[in-house]
């Protein structure tokens, strides 16, 4: 894992002091509402419908057991003994008070963590893949590129305020598991020395799958970001929230005109200093030293005999483990969904148990991911049988990744204050509903995603299915899109019609479902079958009165 | 009124200050105009000693590569102003960025309009020199919350027009 060095600690301590100063200065009227916002944003703090909000880095979803024991204590002492791990693969902290927000900052940077521009119209944390040093299928590590990234924009001058939120992420793996395509801004190694750059993704009210700009060699990614950013800021909108991103100016410009701007930026303005040097990459790269795990064959007839004799361990493996590229281990993900919890949230409690089973069984090493999970990432076969057992005794063992109840969920109107309606209730009434592990199973892999407004923290516009909150005079009712997907081949969810009421979702659902389960092929999941069939079979499902006058779209 | 200049000081400002599309003539006669680069554009060539005497204003909203086309060398002037409209757009910090790196700008670079204490920092390692505080943020106490905004931070990540690359952490 990534150890702040004396320099790294430094800048979190002076942000802290900075912050609290700030805070002051609000607190005695010097400071204006107005004046505060930004500042406070940019350092994760929101004002929400019930209180403040407090999102915290985990800069590519990495933390250690006792970041994750520092989660625990600011629950328990700021907060109501809970907190929310987002798609972003950030924590929320829903009740602090605006005086504590320091005293939980400088508490975070004693464990080396902060929560510098995890909101607010600069470049937001930085993400990655939660199966970084795992994966098989991997380049080279995304992590070294990630925290590059992460701290040349942290605290960057030139663009503290951009007209829109800019969000990046870095790939380095066969498959995406990043939603790259709908960054503002992504890296994907194409080798360990060259790398694609795309941009000008994102999702809200226009959701656009990004492009490629170039490949560019590692040298000069820094450069390359710093001209895409400053082409964006002195031409990204400004007059409309709704068409400020990255995206609208690529869109409007047009890839090639875009790419001109930037190129001609970089031609006249590359500084050698922003250079990576491919000695500044080794001593990167030295932050993760591959963990010593001995190769091991030992355990994997253990292993066989257990998932033989325990149907519902077995079901966990398949699901809920993957094979770690150092053979004799596994990478386990933590399943925060499941009936009365909402997705992705933890209590205090929970995460100290998190905490103990990092230690017990992963090197003291969490992830969390952007489906709102946590992953132990190299835990021995031969002990998967006695995580399972504990994960299962506290509730976090539904065999359910990559299935229909992995719920993508953006806390909502519960929560939020830019939401139109509440995701919570639609998420619970889902897992409740469709709590049949054979059925669930039998669906196969399908991603259910649910955002409370346009905004889409629920990444709707990437779900199989997607569901969206949406206000009518006053009412909340729900969109529902299908068709669409996250990774190498992704593709934006389409609305199949009129919007639900709360009680009438889970039918819909149950209805889309059957209408799959009708027309599906041997093998063939939800996803593969709307895109051979089409929309039309599912609307005519969801509304037979009319299904037969409307066109497909 | 006195502008505060990047490493703390009070500096005097000598400029008088013409908005847009004032009567033409009436800053020539002055003893250091500021005044919008449109409006001065056609006369600056004809002026003598201008580094000494003449300082143009520019928009976040202006095209700096045509302001600096415009002028021809922008060391012709003894000080280039940015006004920001809204201390949240950034602009500024771009446009001194380029006119510092990309244009070899070496005068005075002065940030005015709605200049705060908590944005200087940024302003002034984008390359600005100078700062007209916005009014009502600009007596005694604020220029000493100012002041200490300048100096929050002793370490930098990422090089900028006025800090560079041994200040990279990753190094």
């Amino acid at each position: 894992m990534y150890t702040y060095s004396a320099f790294d600690q430094t800048v979190v301590d002076e942000r802290v002091a900075q912050f609290r100063d700030q805070t002051a200065r609000f607190l005695a009227g010097t400071l204006s509402e107005d004046e505060f916002r930004p500042l406070r944003l940019q350092n994760g703090l929101y004002i929400q419908r019930q209180a403040p909000m407090l999102r915290v880095a985990v800069p590519y979803g990495e933390i250690s057991s006792k970041q994750m024991r520092m989660f625990a204590h600011i629950a328990r002492t700021y907060d109501r003994d809970y907190g929310h791990f987002t798609t972003r693969q950030n924590i929320q902290y829903n009740w602090p008070a605006l005086e504590s927000v320091p005293d939980i900052l400088a508490d975070l940077a004693s464990v080396q963590m902060h929560a510098i521009q995890t909101s607010g119209n600069c470049v937001r944390n930085v993400t990655s893949d939660h199966f970084a040093g795992v994966a098989n299928d991997e380049i080279t590590d995304p992590r070294p590129m990630a925290e590059i990234v992460r701290q040349w924009s942290t605290l960057h001058p030139e663009f503290a305020g951009l007209p829109r939120k800019f969000k990046i992420a870095v790939s380095a793996a066969k498959e995406d598991r990043t939603a790259l395509q709908l960054h503002d801004l992504a890296l994907e190694a194409v080798s360990e020395s060259v790398w694609r750059i795309w941009v000008g993704g994102g999702m809200g009210r226009t959701p656009i799958l990004g492009k490629v700009f170039a490949e560019v060699p590692r040298a000069q990614v820094l450069g390359w970001i710093e001209s895409i950013l400053r082409v964006y800021n002195g031409h990204g909108r400004r007059d409309n929230i709704y068409k400020a991103r990255i995206k609208i100016l690529v869109d409007a410009l047009g890839i090639e005109e875009f790419s001109q701007q930037v190129r001609d930026d970089f031609a006249a303005m590359n500084t050698p200093q922003l250079a990576i040097t491919d000695d500044q990459w080794s001593a990167m790269k030295a932050h993760w030293v591959e963990p010593t795990l001995t190769p091991s064959v030992n355990g994997e007839g253990a292993l066989r005999q257990q998932r033989l004799d325990h149907r519902q361990f077995d079901r966990w493996v398949e699901r809920n483990a993957i094979a770690h590229r150092v053979p004799g281990y596994a990478a386990v993900t933590i399943n925060l969904k499941a009936p009365g919890r909402a997705p992705g949230d933890a209590t205090a409690d929970e995460m100290d148990h998190i905490a103990n089973w990092a230690e017990q069984y992963s090197l003291g090493e969490l992830r969390v991911s952007h489906e709102q999970n946590l992953i132990l990432p190299h835990v021995p076969a031969a002990r998967l049988f006695a995580l399972w057992e504990a994960l299962r005794d506290a509730g976090m063992a539904k065999p359910t990744v990559g299935l229909l109840t992995n719920i993508i969920a953006c806390p909502g109107g519960d929560f939020c204050a830019l939401a139109n309606a509440r995701s919570l209730p639609i998420a619970e009434a889902l897992l409740q509903k469709f709590d049949d592990m054979d059925y669930v199973h039998d669906l196969g892999e399908l991603d259910l995603n649910i955002s409370g407004c346009i905004n889409s923290c629920g990444h709707h516009h990437i779900g199989h299915i997607g569901i969206l909150g949406v206000d009518k005079n006053g009412e909340e009712w729900y969109q529902v899109l299908i068709g669409g997907a996250q990774g190498t081949q992704s593709s934006l969810a389409k609305v199949i019609g009129p919007a639900f009421s709360a009680p009438q979702v889970p039918e819909v659902i149950a209805t889309l479902l059957d209408t799959y389960v009708g027309a599906r092929s041997e093998g063939e999941r939800f996803i593969e079958t709307v895109r051979r069939i089409g929309h039309a079979p599912f609307k005519a499902a969801v509304y037979p009165k009319n299904s037969t006058e409307k066109a497909d779209v | 009124m006195n502008v505060l200049a990047h490493n703390g000081a009070l500096v005097a400002n000598a400029w008088q200050w013409f908005d847009e599309e004032s009567p033409p003539p009436a800053w020539r006669n002055a003893a250091y105009p500021l005044v919008y680069w449109r409006d001065a554009v056609q006369v600056i060539p004809h002026l003598p000693k201008l580094t000494a005497r003449v300082g143009v204003w520019l928009k976040t909203e202006d095209d700096v590569h045509a302001f600096a086309k415009a002028i021809g060398d922008v060391n012709r002037l003894a000080l280039i102003a940015v006004r920001i409209p809204k201390f949240t757009d950034v602009r500024g910090t771009s446009i001194a960025t380029i006119l510092r790196r990309r244009y070899g700008y070496a005068g005075e670079l002065r940030a005015t309009g709605d200049v705060l204490a908590d944005s200087i920092l940024q302003l002034s390692r984008c390359g600005f020199d100078t700062f007209a505080l916005r009014e009502d943020r600009a007596d005694e106490a604020a220029i000493a919350v100012a002041r200490k905004a300048l100096t929050a931070f002793t370490h930098y990540y990422q090089p900028s027009v006025t800090h560079h690359a041994e200040s990279v952490s990753f190094a």
